[in-house]
């Protein structure tokens, strides 16, 4: 797709320790004041896997507890509140950061720019995450426990608590600030350092899924703002936009997190699609199927985000008109969805394929995560949403999008762009053994959810009728797998950044955006200080 | 937090060897009314659509894994963009999902075509117990969990056995009779609440300050089951629906009953239907203090206890203590105004439908506990304070 | 940290309007939105 040349290769491989001169000083100071995009997309995944423990040590209580009917471990308001925050942990802490620290490390270099184009507010960007995440997990320490009213932050439940609600919110306010500001800097970013010949159609997928998510951040997080505002003026300054009883409504907050709620999941997966996108072809030997309609299906999707919000309240009371109007809009994202689907497939039909570990889990999000989409089309059609509406049917749903979807290509991610990123190979035994843990024992945790959610069991409660036992213990061990085998990633990630087979430049043969054809492996600190030209 | 832990996997190994109830459903309960029915077949339908879609496009995919690796020779074709094929995978799915959307919109239609009931209940949720009151018949009453505190409470020890229905029985089922539509209109006192009973299908929320409706026609008698569908509170996982249908005259016998037990407020009701009622109690019994904390502990365990805690602790600041609290120790009429009426806006809702000896009791019983110092109140003062 | 890179002055105008508008988008939704509830 993106044929370029060598125009000044300031950078060769005999000058790969030339950057020692002009390297990172050492130390804290290092990452605190750095503004290099390589050195803070580090620090974004690296926040990311922090908060994807964290998130997950809660998740694994929440299954321990699970395991049986009658209460154990936790209180119910307790679990409440690890319910919610693993929902905030996972969305705002985990699978968000991890693809905006791919954005930091990959857009300036697959577009040929040497940084971001606001070095400064992308430091400042990163660095709100941490008041923010200390805020979240801090809120289970006052009294009154941390948010527990599950992640949609409903009213009037959520009124009801202490002052970790006002804690939730000012942390949603600081994610959002820095969300935008990181959104405003990738779509500067690719629309003006662009090196000269990289046309917009000729950039790689990833960089457009990320244009397209950055325009849908800077479109919804005002609107989340604005509902959280909202929320805190009804809890401390006597406003009543959501309490009926001074003339406001509840079901308004509904509407207003929804709208900022749906296009949220497309900013989770839509940059896993440009990472899915970028890896079949390199394992395929075959470019992509069709470029240009991966861009408007991307596109088709990101627009129709805007009109589907209300399928998430079928169980509201709308008219019957807004219940076929959200039930057919919904249904059309099937048809852009489709359209990626068949190019990866055709991409990978006729191929000369090969299945290191990062195309094994992007053929695992490809298969799990249709069954996903599947479970969404039955669940757009209103009449079946409204009798698993909040069932563990939609827990496995969103699982199967949200871990297998946009998890499982975050971590193709990683074992495609480590050898890249550190210079080393990662050992391919044990990245193998991760994807197969981690494949059998998600669908050991989240497929009997299907039969859970069917069968009638609602989210959300800790505690169920013995007839919902059996699948809830195989979950249960399912979720642990997949848990304990994530550290495994924890031992190959630090084992191949400290030492390993030397990676060569161009990783995989069959890769052929900027970064692995005119940069060595490792990348050094600086690259691209003199625009490639792209033919 | 590790011994708990070694505990629960004891009790779990125990409950593993235990001959359990196998119960590995994987499909829609039986629909048990023509809605219902409907959703049943939307499901299958598009379940199956989905499975073949599965099978033809992953079968070709994984065809192209087996046959077009590397290890095998493949080598790499150079195609790409083919309009044809492009605008038959646009247009076929788009086809595929016309077909499913028409028989869906006819169900959608069905389902809030609420027209011309035969009867309506009005459903109030509280937390976490709900109210049904039968708009036709005068009948008027709470429903909540009746599974015990201890079968559920195994934090200590593994608890007796559950009760077959263990989190899915109540005190008083809603009854209805089969063959007639029954129109529900759902509201809320407190948070966002949801009637879900999936064989029925039925699941609307209850929002606070609108009413929602929902209607369902049972055709078969039977006992139908189903919970609280939208996080509420603590308590979520424990306010079940139990709904019971019933033939035309069971139904109507039920309701004669039902009336004959109701609280007396329509003072003149009471008097026709007197020791009949069972053990409901005498109006004019005589209590003594330390009979009305011995009741009371029983009703304050019924009714209050989830909110406000065994030690009467709370949960700061949703559900403020009662040890120690303003209220218990102040002046009697105020609490007894405050349980009659409820405080609105916050999850105190009126126990009014509790008998005038149950509420002087639970107010004794928090009056005097804890080293609350309020004093004892008697049921002829609950009584004037109705008036 | 060393020599941070050098955008053309083209480049660096051009992305500061980028960021101008884009900063006016997400200030513009906000206050819309504000704006209708308090007034609603």
């Amino acid at each position: 797709m993106s044929t370029a040349t060598h125009a000044h290769d300031t950078h060769g491989h005999d000058h790969a320790h030339a950057h020692d001169h002009h390297g990172p000083p050492a130390g804290f100071s290092r990452w605190m004041y750095t503004t290099n995009h390589k050195d803070i997309g580090t620090m974004y995944l690296w926040f990311s896997f922090a908060m994807f423990l964290m998130g997950g040590s809660m998740a694994l209580l929440i299954r321990a507890e699970l395991f049986q009917p009658g209460l154990q471990l936790v209180e119910p308001q307790f679990f409440n509140s690890l319910t919610t925050v693993h929902g905030l942990v996972m969305v705002f802490g985990a699978i968000m950061p991890a693809f905006v620290g791919f954005a930091n490390w990959l857009v300036p270099m697959q577009i040929g720019a040497a940084d971001m184009a606001f070095p400064r507010m992308n430091n400042w960007s990163f660095w709100l995450l941490i008041p923010a995440a200390l805020l979240l997990v801090g809120s289970f320490f006052v009294p009154g426990g941390a948010a527990a009213s599950g992640w949609t932050l409903y009213p009037p439940l959520i009124i009801q608590q202490g002052m970790s609600i006002d804690m939730t919110i000012l942390a949603v306010h600081i994610l959002g600030a820095s969300s935008i500001m990181g959104s405003i800097n990738i779509i500067t970013t690719i629309l003006n350092l662009r090196a000269p010949g990289m046309t917009l159609m000729k950039m790689p997928l990833f960089v457009w899924t990320w244009l397209i998510t950055a325009y849908l951040l800077i479109a919804v997080m005002p609107v989340l703002a604005g509902a959280v505002t909202m929320l805190l003026t009804d809890r401390h300054f006597g406003t009543s936009f959501f309490n009926a009883a001074g003339g406001g409504d509840p079901t308004m907050f509904m509407h207003i997190f929804w709208f900022f709620g749906h296009p949220e999941v497309y900013i989770m997966i839509l940059p896993a699609f440009g990472i899915v996108s970028q890896i079949i072809p390199a394992f395929a030997r075959k470019p992509l199927f069709g470029y240009a309609s991966m861009v408007y299906a991307t596109s088709s999707i990101a627009i129709l985000s805007f009109i589907v919000w209300g399928h998430h309240m079928f169980t509201v009371g709308m008219p019957a008109a807004g219940n076929l109007f959200f039930m057919y809009a919904t249904m059309l994202i099937a048809v852009p969805t489709g359209v990626k689907i068949f190019n990866w497939i055709a991409t990978m039909w006729k191929g000369s394929m090969t299945f290191e570990t990062p195309m094994l889990f992007a053929v695992g999000f490809l298969c799990l995560f249709t069954i996903g989409g599947f479970s969404g089309l039955v669940l757009a059609i209103t009449p079946v949403d409204i009798t698993l509406h909040n069932t563990y049917y939609v827990v496995a749903h969103f699982h199967y999008v949200l871990v297998s979807g946009a998890l499982f290509a975050i971590m193709a991610g990683i074992y495609f762009w480590l050898p890249k990123w550190t210079g080393h190979m990662y050992s391919e035994g044990l990245g193998k053994l991760h994807f197969w843990l981690s494949m059998i024992g998600f669908n050991v945790a989240f497929f009997p959810q299907h039969f859970l959610g069917l069968a009638g069991m609602p989210r959300r409660i800790p505690d169920y009728a013995l007839q919902f036992t059996e699948w809830n213990q195989i979950s249960t061990v399912g979720a642990f797998i997949f848990g304990f085998s994530q550290l495994l990633f924890l031992y190959i990630v630090i084992s191949t950044i400290r030492g390993g087979a030397k990676a060569p430049d161009r990783t995989w043969e069959g890769a052929d955006s900027l970064e692995w054809t005119h940069l060595p492996s490792p990348v050094p600190y600086h690259t691209f200080e003199t625009a490639p030209v792209v033919k | 937090m590790p011994v708990k832990l070694t505990r629960a996997v004891a009790a779990a190994a125990a409950f593993l060897s235990a001959p359990v109830l196998a119960d590995y459903h994987v499909d829609i309960l039986p629909p048990a009314t023509p809605i219902a029915q409907e959703i049943y077949n939307l499901h299958f339908g598009i379940l199956w659509v989905c499975v073949g879609i599965f099978i033809v496009v992953f079968g070709a995919m994984f065809w192209s894994v087996f046959a077009h690796r590397k290890s095998r020779g493949a080598q790499a074709a150079q195609f790409h963009e083919n309009t044809t094929i492009e605008i038959i995978w646009t247009v076929v799915p788009f086809v595929i999902l016309i077909a499913m959307a028409y028989p869906a919109t006819k169900t959608v239609l069905d389902m809030k075509d609420g027209s011309n009931p035969d009867m309506s209940i009005k459903v109030t949720a509280y937390q976490w117990k709900w109210e049904y009151d039968y708009l036709q018949d005068g009948v008027r009453y709470f429903s909540s969990l009746s599974t015990p505190r201890e079968q559920i409470e195994e934090h200590e020890k593994p608890g007796p056995k559950k009760n077959p229905n263990y989190l899915l029985e109540v005190d008083n089922p809603v009854v209805v009779p089969v063959g007639k539509k029954v129109r529900l209109l759902i509201t809320s006192n407190d948070v966002i609440h949801g009637w879900y009973v999936p064989q029925l299908g039925v699941n609307q929320y209850g929002i606070p300050g609108f009413v929602k409706d929902a209607w369902f026609k049972v055709d078969k008698p039977g006992r139908y089951l189903g919970q609280c569908s939208q996080i509420c509170g603590k308590e979520h996982g424990y306010m079940p629906i139990v709904v019971d249908a019933v033939s035309a005259e069971d139904y109507a016998k039920w309701i004669a009953d039902k009336k004959a037990k109701m609280p007396p407020p329509p003072a003149p009701v009471a008097d026709a239907t007197p020791a009949a009622a069972a053990p409901a109690e005498d109006p004019n019994k005589k209590w003594s203090v330390d009979e009305l904390k011995a009741n009371g502990a029983k009703v304050y365990a019924a009714n209050c206890q989830a909110c406000h805690g065994a030690e009467g602790k709370g949960t700061p600041p949703a559900f403020p203590p009662l040890a120690g609290s303003k209220v218990a120790n102040g002046p009697k009429g105020a609490q007894i105004d405050l349980e009659l009426k409820g405080k609105p806006g916050t999850a105190m809702a009126s126990f009014a439908q509790l008998s005038d000896a149950d509420l002087a009791s639970v107010i004794t019983h928090t009056r005097t506990s804890w080293g609350n110092k309020g004093g004892e109140v008697m049921p002829a003062e609950v009584k004037s304070a109705r008036k | 940290m060393a020599e941070p890179h050098k955008p053309t002055p083209q480049q660096r105008r051009n992305a500061l309007l980028s960021a101008a508008v884009l900063a006016a988008m997400v200030l513009g939704i906000y206050a819309v939105f504000m704006l209708k509830v308090f007034s609603a």
